[in-house]
């Protein structure tokens, strides 16, 4: 900013009075101090009354005085420095400048001092003219408020700017009608290595980049037409928001045009974000397979295709609604309930289509925030197909458990119709033994054995199958097991087989506990020892070892012999109901398939390890107690 | 009224095994006549006749559970809900050993459970044993209240 803004008090130095009777007072008149000088001599010869006043002195104190006795000299203001100004008056006829003043009392003032060098010319004096001597014209003028006045501008001034500089991510101009940059500032100058000092006093085609000029300049001369706009506008990487104002004086002329520019860039590509994740989220939540309601105030405010669809309806037509009007009426207590209380956790309903058909979905809404608003964010799934599923489920089961009914049915009827004649036969087969007499034919007596024993057999397969039937119906409580004790209680109860055979049946002390059903454990190991015994072979050392496998969660535990073995291709196969590997071995055919059956009903599992000549290992698992 | 002549009804319907229970308890000595009926229904019919006549009244009754018509639990229930039959021993007899009929029978008041077995020699025991205990040593209440 220049003085310019300032208006400067006029002082009456042009055109000095010449000697005319009416100088003195001509020059009395003037509110300036007037000193004038003898420029060879340095003396003062003249003085004004505006002088006098200025300095609160008399004439002769001032016509007397020196330079000195008016001036601050302690501030500075010395002759020294005066000599300055008085050498520019030798060479150029005049000078102008600041003086700190002191008057008479001691009191100061700041004046503008004007010298001009002028020929011979004096007068209200009594001494005649000296044409041939220089002369010194001093104009005094009080300036103390107007420093003020400019000082205070001053600070203004640096305040605004320093504000200016400050702001972070902006940029002042002010151009006039030239589009000449007045004022440039602002802290984002420097972003885009611009610089106030590159730029102010020069037309935007001196200092700005030609490519750019052609983006702004319409914009400038539209300001400087008197139009207020803004306008967002790349600069090199980044994107500025243009407010131009334009600056008017009182007569309402535009005097010069205000851009003010913001840095945006942060902004746009927050906004480019946001419009992405937006379009992040609706992809999101259109990929989805749940329908997602947005709500707020019991109503739907946006909607994904999915509930669209599910609704049988269109988003124009949902957006809007209320949410209950979705809802079937059955429903509608408990949704409400839900809805008030904010509750998160997921519930069933049944809820209405567009066109009044109801179908179940389950829903679970979440209270979120969206722009400042508490919404609700529903997800919609139509559970239609799992209700159907367990439906069909139900129907299932009450299907299986008629089938168990009938399976029991079955079991009696097996119990009771097949074992009755079988009973009927070894009852008259006895009759027949004793009625038959005490010496009957030895083929009377093989023909009534060969009755008794298939009659036999046919009762033990009969007691098989019935124990097969009731592994699953029959359940016995599950409870830590001691394998150990019931290893040794099925030893117990094969004692006579064992012993006629001349086995070694050892049992591991340490076998870990199993959680099952006590009798169904025994009945496990009676059957593999059972099985073991019956296929030792001719083995003449017949060895069964009870033992197991360490392991961390379950409970591996082994029936090893050193009997015949189990052909790896057969290894599957044994454990099939009546499958007996050998016709010959004594059994039904049902125990390894019993064995199976029981583990897998515990929870367990049963295999065979083999190499089919030296023996098998039967391991089962169950779960450790 | 103690009389040698009070029948033991006897319900079952396989007639074969009928016969051999029968034959079994007269090889052991039984000394009283045995009505034999093959059904429920012929059994209720038997009862309802001998709760008006005092000589037809059981001395004891043998009872299969299997029964076509009226199932054997159906009689037990029958004879020990009514006040003139209700003290006559009921001893069933049945291949059955599942806990559930054995908990119905006595659920009912059964007097004892026996299970058909299935070799000739324990049948034979245990038909020996029914003559001896139930037809000699037991004694039920005799004649009306």
């Amino acid at each position: 900013m220049g003085d310019g803004h300032l208006e400067r008090p006029k002082v009456v130095n042009d055109g000095l009075p010449d000697s005319s009777p009416r100088r003195g007072s001509l020059i009395d008149a003037l509110e300036d101090g007037i000193i004038l000088r003898d420029i060879d001599s340095d003396r003062v010869f003249d003085v004004n009354q505006g002088a006098c006043a200025l300095f609160r002195a008399t004439r002769e104190h001032l016509l007397h005085g020196s330079w000195a006795d008016v001036s601050a000299i302690d501030e500075g203001y010395t002759e020294d420095r005066l000599d300055l100004y008085l050498e520019q008056v030798r060479l150029t006829g005049q000078a102008r400048f600041e003086w700190r003043c002191q008057r008479r009392d001691g009191t100061r003032f700041w004046a503008e001092i004007r010298l001009r060098r002028i020929s011979g010319a004096r007068g209200g004096s009594d001494k005649p003219p000296e044409p041939t001597r220089q002369q010194l014209v001093a104009v005094v003028r009080d300036i103390t408020e107007f420093r003020e006045a400019r000082e205070r501008l001053r600070l203004a001034e640096e305040r605004y700017r320093l504000l200016v500089r400050h702001i972070p991510g902006t940029a002042i101009v002010l151009c006039d009608h030239d589009l000449r940059l007045v004022l440039v500032d602002g802290a984002e100058l420097a972003s885009n290595g611009f610089s106030k000092a590159d730029m102010e006093g020069r037309t935007i085609y001196e200092c700005l980049p030609p490519e750019f000029v052609s983006q702004i300049e319409g914009n400038m001369r539209r300001v400087l037409s008197g139009e207020t706009f803004l306008a967002d506008i790349p600069f090199g990487s980044f994107w500025y928001r243009y407010n131009y104002v334009p600056i008017l004086d009182d007569a309402g002329h535009v005097i010069w045009g205000m851009i003010l520019a913001l840095n945006i860039t942060e902004q746009r590509r927050a906004l480019d974000a946001m419009a992405s994740s937006e379009a992040r989220l609706r992809s999101l939540s259109e990929a989805t397979f749940e329908g997602i309601a947005i709500t707020a105030n019991g109503r739907v405010i946006d909607a994904n295709d999915q509930l669209l669809s599910m609704f049988q309806t269109r988003r124009e037509d949902m957006v809007g609604q209320s949410v209950l009007s979705m809802v079937a009426s059955e429903s509608a207590p408990l949704v409400q309930t839900h809805l008030q209380s904010g509750l998160d956790s997921p519930y069933e309903h049944l809820a209405t289509r567009h066109n009044g058909t109801t179908f179940p979905v389950e829903v679970r809404a979440r209270t979120a925030t969206i722009d400042g608003h508490a919404v609700r964010v529903t997800a919609v799934r139509d559970i239609t197909e799992r209700k159907r599923a367990d439906q069909e489920r139900d129907r299932l089961i009450a299907e299986l458990s008629t089938r168990n009914g009938e399976m029991e049915q079955f079991t009696y009827t097996v119990s009771h119709d097949l074992r009755s004649p079988l009973v009927t036969i070894t009852g008259f087969l006895g009759m027949l033994e004793q009625d038959i007499g005490p010496n009957p034919s030895d083929r009377v007596k093989s023909d009534i054995a060969r009755i008794g024993s298939a009659a036999n057999k046919m009762l033990r397969l009969l007691g098989d199958l019935l124990d097969l039937s009731r592994i699953g119906r029959i359940a016995g409580a599950i409870a830590p097991v001691s394998v150990v004790e019931a290893a040794r209680e099925a030893k117990e109860l094969l004692s006579v087989s064992i012993a006629e055979r001349g086995a070694a049946l050892v049992v591991d002390p340490n076998l870990p506990d199993v959680m099952a059903d006590r009798n169904r454990v025994v009945q496990v190991i009676q059957n593999l020892v059972e099985n073991a015994i019956k296929y030792m072979g001719d083995q003449p050392e017949p060895r069964i070892d009870i033992g197991f496998r360490p392991h961390a969660t379950r409970a591996i535990l082994f029936v090893k012999d050193n009997g015949i073995g189990v052909p790896e291709k057969s290894a599957e196969r044994i454990f099939g109901l009546f499958e007996k590997l050998n016709p010959a071995t004594p059994g039904t055919g049902v125990g390894l398939a019993l064995v199976r059956r029981i583990l897998e009903y515990q929870g367990g599992k049963v295999w065979v390890e083999s190499d089919g000549k030296h023996g098998s290992t039967f391991v089962f698992e169950l779960p450790r107690a | 009224m103690d009389t040698k002549d009070q029948v033991v009804l006897y319900v079952e319907d396989n007639s074969d095994y009928a016969e051999l229970v029968l034959r079994g308890l007269a090889r052991h000595g039984l000394d009283r006549p045995v009505v034999h009926v093959e059904d429920g229904e012929a059994a209720l019919q038997y009862l309802e006749r001998s709760a008006a006549k005092q000589a037809e009244r059981p001395y004891l009754i043998l009872l299969d559970l299997q029964l076509p018509k009226v199932d054997g639990l159906e009689i037990l229930r029958t004879v020990k809900e009514h006040p003139a039959l209700s003290d006559i021993p009921v001893v069933v007899l049945t291949t059955s050993a599942r806990a559930g009929d054995i908990r119905g029978a006595y659920e009912h008041h059964a007097n004892s459970y026996l299970v058909k077995p299935d070799a000739f020699a324990q049948f034979d025991e245990m038909i020996r044993d029914l003559r001896v205990y139930w037809l000699t040593w037991n004694h039920p209440p005799v004649g009306t209240h």
